[in-house]
């Protein structure tokens, strides 16, 4: 009985030391499968110029040329030893799958792996709640477009990475920068992001076409990786221009048919395409405003006659503005407008309420490009303004990149024909404002530095 | 390089003056028709909508300066006396007809009148190119040697009953420095194509627009001034692609040994950068390089065991269109000057 009993003891303690080792194993094989998945990727990304992503933590503020990815604090998990981080992989918690940052935190932090225990503590400045500068340097490196989005009762700003096409998001209000995709897209030579936080891309392939795709993020349950996917499917080939609608991400682009320009409107992914205009006008800028109108522009150019329409649902163009020399547009959807005049180098910009109202000249020289409305009920906008005089052919030789002004941010009031500076960068720091947004409280103002396509957010308030 | 000058852009405006019958008056002097000796005349030719209207009276045979003249618009009497041989009015809204009369009763007792109507119309004259531009330019090509100048006329001619006419419907007749241009005129044809072979001078282009009832007319007319294409210079990143938001000035640095760049000739009369008729000249350092058969517009400069210091020189031809001669100096300082003071030729 004693004998049997110490037998069944000894036979279920070598089961238990067998079902330890065994679990152990399978942890040591799951780590080490998730390191060896991890150095791949760090090599990936070292190899295409990706040293080390904006994956969670503050970029640096106006005054410090301290790169985005070189102050970035630790993230949650960067900190902890093996085992938490095994434990924290297995249960989900704190680096889930699901969760692209802390993937990307596998990749960032390989160097500053440790067994110290005691670092889980070591909490990155994203959970301290501090807030980033006012003039937040978001991305050094360029960014292909950038859009405010909603996220339950969060904005954050989403952008993407010109470079490899991986979609990030800032949020204004913590100064943290979350990469919410790995899929590798490179060359991403312009991109806008839609309402519902949709990506449109656009490149160039091997032979010179332009080629344009809409991406979704891939949800937790889509994604097939640790990270998530961006979700592409393929637009026509050669579109010159495109826009979304503010509401249901459907698309209107302009292409090209025979020397003729097409207007096409379509489902958000493409489908069910209805051409809506034609001209043999080549170049057009199109918006689509959150009230349903399609307002088409002729592209600028410096002292030629520009005119602006609005598209109606039968094709027909009623015109908004008329023979304006090197004529820039902003349209806003409750009518108003803010227009740029550029001729024989002297720029002006004036503000329209309605089509009813006669225009008033601002007293800023600059062009709407760098301008963007506040969504609020008031007609306001901010515009970046270049300090000093401009160029004779300002218009053109920015748009060729052969000029950058040295702005600093205005506050139009459209109503009151008034407009006055929000602020002026530290003369050290020159910011050429191009593809300005605004967050829906007005709280905040994106650009993209058009110097070197870098990504920065202003405070309107300090 | 100079821009493009589009002179006298003007989109005048519309008027459909309709000089109707007169009043029966005395004739005297055994003239015929004299009481038809008044006219009225316009000024601008082609109101817009809610344009002032200066209103002039003439007359050949008439002293209008004598004269007691009276005015009226649409039945409303708006200047009359003495003399009164001008005066001006608003148009109204687009479409919105003004019934212009003029009444004169001259010393002698001769009475004359004459009558218009201001019917306000709009005539837009779009212009476009299609010479050479990257993808995801955002301005307008210019008009250069070589290539096509893209017009399109858009008018609003609303009717006084309301209904607009379609542009399909509409007479439109092109001018090209004075010349009608048969082959492109006619009804419905708002749209034109007009090569532009001279790099010099100016091309004067004028439409006029006319209802098949002649009720609704308008006019417009603009200057071009073809220009060199502009040869800017980029580097083609590896990682990013071609930087077109930073042209490379005279001089400029690269924070790398090797770096490929990429010519852009804006406005050039070519089918695209890949244009079998284009010739790439390069030279690096005065040694000229032999034309890359799949990429011509770019180039690949390795400065390691060099001083850094490149001097690129590029020009551009056609084959034939013998006016494009578009050329481009650029001096690039790589990142390796500071370390290697050797010159050398860049691993060409």
């Amino acid at each position: 009985m004693g004998y049997n009993h110490m037998k069944l003891r000894t036979v279920a303690m070598y089961a238990l030391v067998g079902v330890t080792v065994l679990i152990l194993g399978a942890l040591a094989g799951w780590y080490f499968f998730i390191s060896t998945q991890t150095k791949t990727t760090v090599a990936e990304d070292t190899a295409r110029g990706y040293i080390s992503a904006p994956l969670a933590g503050k970029g640096s503020d106006a005054g410090g040329a301290t790169s985005v990815a070189g102050t970035l604090p630790k993230s949650p998990a960067a900190g902890k030893g093996v085992f938490s981080r095994i434990w924290d992989t297995i249960t989900r918690r704190d680096t889930g799958v699901s969760d692209p940052s802390t993937f990307a935190s596998f990749n960032q932090d390989q160097a500053g792996f440790t067994t110290d225990a005691s670092q889980a503590t070591d909490l990155p400045a994203k959970l301290s709640g501090e807030r980033p500068p006012r003039l937040w340097h978001v991305e050094k490196k360029p960014v292909a477009g950038m859009a405010f989005v909603k996220n339950g009762s969060s904005e954050y700003l989403r952008y993407v990475d010109r470079g490899s096409g991986n979609v990030f998001e800032a949020d204004p209000k913590t100064g943290d920068t979350t990469r919410l995709t790995n899929t590798l897209i490179s060359r991403v030579y312009e991109a806008t992001v839609t309402g519902s936080g949709r990506v449109i891309g656009r490149s160039i392939d091997e032979i010179g076409v332009v080629t344009t795709f809409i991406g979704s993020v891939a949800t937790s349950s889509e994604a097939t990786s640790s990270a998530r996917s961006l979700l592409t499917a393929d637009l026509p080939k050669n579109i010159a221009y495109i826009v979304a609608d503010p509401k249901t991400d459907a698309l209107f682009y302009l292409t090209s048919e025979a020397g003729t320009a097409v207007g096409i409107r379509s489902e958000w992914n493409g489908a069910k395409p209805k051409r809506m205009f034609g001209s043999p006008i080549m170049h057009w800028r199109p918006w689509w405003l959150a009230d349903g109108r399609i307002v088409l522009v002729q592209a600028a150019a410096d002292s030629v006659p520009g005119y602006a329409y609005e598209l109606t649902g039968d094709g027909s163009l009623v015109p908004l503005l008329r023979a304006i020399p090197g004529l820039t547009l902003l349209p806003r959807a409750s009518g108003a407008m803010l227009y740029g005049r550029s001729d024989s180098g002297t720029l002006a910009l004036f503000a329209q309420i309605n089509a009813t109202t006669t225009a008033t000249r601002l007293p800023i020289k600059t062009i709407a490009d760098k301008c963007a409305w506040s969504t609020g009920r008031d007609p306001v906008a901010y515009c970046g303004v270049p300090q000093g005089f401009a160029a004779q052919n300002f218009l053109d030789d920015w748009y060729r990149g052969m000029v950058h002004s040295s702005d600093a941010i205005w506050l139009v009031d459209a109503r009151a024909g008034s407009a006055e500076v929000l602020y002026t960068p530290d003369s050290s720091l020159s910011l050429d404002i191009a593809r300005p947004a605004v967050d829906s409280t007005g709280g905040y103002i994106a650009f993209i530095n058009a110097a070197d396509q870098s990504l920065w957010i202003l405070r309107t308030k300090d | 390089m100079k821009a493009c000058m589009v002179r006298g852009a003007f989109t005048f405006i519309a008027v459909s003056i309709v000089l109707l019958t007169v009043s029966p008056a005395h004739a005297q002097l055994g003239l015929p028709s004299i009481e038809k000796a008044v006219s009225i005349k316009f000024e601008p030719l082609h109101p817009g909508p809610g344009d002032t209207v200066r209103l002039d009276a003439h007359s050949a045979v008439l002293d209008l300066s004598t004269s007691e003249i009276a005015w009226r618009a649409n039945g409303k009497t708006i200047a009359q006396g003495v003399g009164v041989e001008r005066v001006e009015v608003n148009a109204g809204s687009l479409g919105k007809e003004t019934v212009i009369d003029v009444f004169v009763l001259t010393s002698g007792g001769v009475a004359a009148s004459a009558e218009a109507a201001i019917i306000p119309t709009e005539l837009d004259l779009l212009i476009d190119a299609d010479s050479y531009v990257p993808p995801f330019y955002l301005g307008r090509p210019h008009v250069s040697a070589g290539s096509t100048l893209l017009l399109q006329a858009v008018p609003h001619f609303k009717r006084p009953d309301g209904t607009m006419t379609k542009a399909s419907d509409v007479i439109y007749t092109w001018k090209k420095n004075g010349e009608v241009l048969g082959s492109i005129s006619g009804r419905g044809r708002s749209n034109a194509r007009i090569p532009i072979q001279h790099l010099y001078g100016t091309e004067n282009i004028s439409i006029e627009a006319r209802t098949s009832d002649n009720l609704l007319s308008n006019g417009s007319s603009l200057s071009i001034s073809p220009i060199q294409p502009v040869l800017v210079l980029y580097q083609d990143h590896p990682l990013y692609g071609v930087l077109y938001h930073q042209a490379l000035g005279v001089a400029s640095s690269i924070a790398e040994s090797e770096a490929t760049f990429a010519a852009t000739p804006y406005f050039a009369g070519i089918t695209g950068q890949n244009d079998p008729a284009l010739t790439f000249d390069w030279s690096v350092n005065g040694k000229t390089l032999p034309q890359s058969a799949t990429r011509p517009e770019a180039i690949t400069i390795n400065a390691d065991n060099s001083s850094g210091i490149a001097v690129l020189r590029l020009e551009l031809t056609h084959a034939t269109n013998f006016y494009m001669d578009a050329k481009g100096l650029w001096n690039v300082t790589f990142s390796t000057a500071a370390v290697n003071n050797q010159l050398g030729v860049f691993g060409l």
